[in-house]
């Protein structure tokens, strides 16, 4: 009976479990604050890169209906998008630096992984996700883009 | 074993530690709010440098000019600057292809996108000693913690160089063919009294 209630008593390597614990708390604290601060800066990042694009297909053109503009000879002046908001704008958005060049037949989802998670396959390039349930946050998707009106007919189709 | 005193032994320890690493955490995120606010300035200095004007010195005083404002009256930038927090050197504007290739970009062709605003930025704000654990930077140098913020967002052209790309159209289709310089002569126009009329840019 004296043993038992000792061994009871014995508090030895309480102190490391506490520190585990804790320890773990503040690592993760640590981790997040870097990689939401991460998510923003890619963000910001994005928009300037994808602003950058733009202009850079533009060119310095005064016309920046070029390469819009349909080559049909019955219709030469239609634009290539005519029934479509595209037609009246531009609008240009960036790749995960890490997705290939040729992945470009969809608008691909930007990613920034958060720490320790893994990748769920069949969400890139699958366009928006919804939350179903099923997607568990452990990718935080990061779209940036960045466009301008090439006529007043954008505002019309709420470009 | 007399154990009076302990629990007020552990409490100072754990409150030095608790100090020391929530100061850490508070650290980083004020240097990581600090760069993005950085940020932000190199892109409106970059902004300011894109804007057509007469020549490109005005674009890079333009920009200088804007930074230099930014860097003194952005409420949050403007205190962690004056307490030493933050120390930023802007670079100024121009074409930074060499740096982008020091980088390893390489360019296969003329286009480059690396044009735009830098700023160095130094953080003495990291810089300090945790209460038993060390310094926080290992390294001995004046400014451990040193990032470069750039922002590319390419410059118009300015209407001086319009005027100089227009001049040399027009001794391009001089020198295309001889039945455009007799029409020159016919009209008695060369092309010192030549005068390129920007409307609409170049």
């Amino acid at each position: 009976m004296m043993k038992k209630r000792n061994v009871e008593k014995n508090e030895e390597g309480f102190a490391i479990l506490e520190a585990l614990v804790f320890l773990t708390v503040f690592i993760l604290l640590a981790v997040y604050t870097i990689d939401f601060f991460s998510a923003i800066h890619t963000g910001v990042l994005g928009n300037i890169h994808a602003r950058t694009y733009l202009f850079e297909t533009l060119r310095h053109r005064s016309n920046i209906d070029t390469m819009r503009i349909s080559r049909q000879p019955d219709t030469p002046n239609t634009p290539a998008f005519a029934n479509d908001k595209m037609g009246h704008e531009r609008f240009s958005t960036i790749n995960d630096e890490d997705m290939p060049s040729t992945a470009n037949n969809v608008l691909p989802a930007v990613g920034r992984t958060i720490t320790q998670a893994e990748e769920s396959p069949g969400h890139v390039g699958s366009g928006p996700l919804k939350f179903d349930g099923n997607y568990k946050a452990s990718i935080l998707y990061i779209k940036s883009g960045y466009g301008i009106c090439t006529d007043a007919a954008c505002a019309k189709d709420g470009g | 074993m007399n154990q009076s005193g302990q629990g007020t032994l552990d409490f100072l320890l754990a409150t030095v530690l608790i100090v020391g690493t929530s100061t850490l955490v508070m650290a980083i995120t004020i240097a990581l709010t600090l760069s993005e606010v950085v940020q932000y300035v190199s892109f409106s200095g970059a902004r300011s440098y894109f804007a057509a004007d007469k020549t490109s010195q005005e674009q890079e005083l333009a920009a200088k000019a804007q930074v230099e404002v930014l860097l003194k009256n952005l409420p949050y930038l403007k205190g962690a600057v004056e307490s030493g927090w933050i120390k930023v050197t802007p670079g100024g504007a121009r074409n930074y292809r060499d740096y982008a290739e020091s980088k390893g970009a390489v360019f296969t062709n003329d286009r480059n996108q690396f044009v735009g605003y830098q700023m160095t930025v130094d953080l003495p704000l990291l810089s300090f000693k945790i209460p038993l654990l060390g310094n926080v930077v290992q390294s001995r140098s004046d400014n451990p913690v040193r990032v470069t913020v750039s922002s590319f967002l390419l410059r118009e052209p300015t209407s001086d160089e319009c005027v100089r790309f227009n001049n040399r159209v027009y001794e391009a289709i001089m020198n295309k063919d001889v039945t455009y310089q007799s029409a020159n002569l016919k009209s008695n126009i060369t092309p010192a009294v030549f005068t390129a009329i920007n409307d609409n840019g170049c």
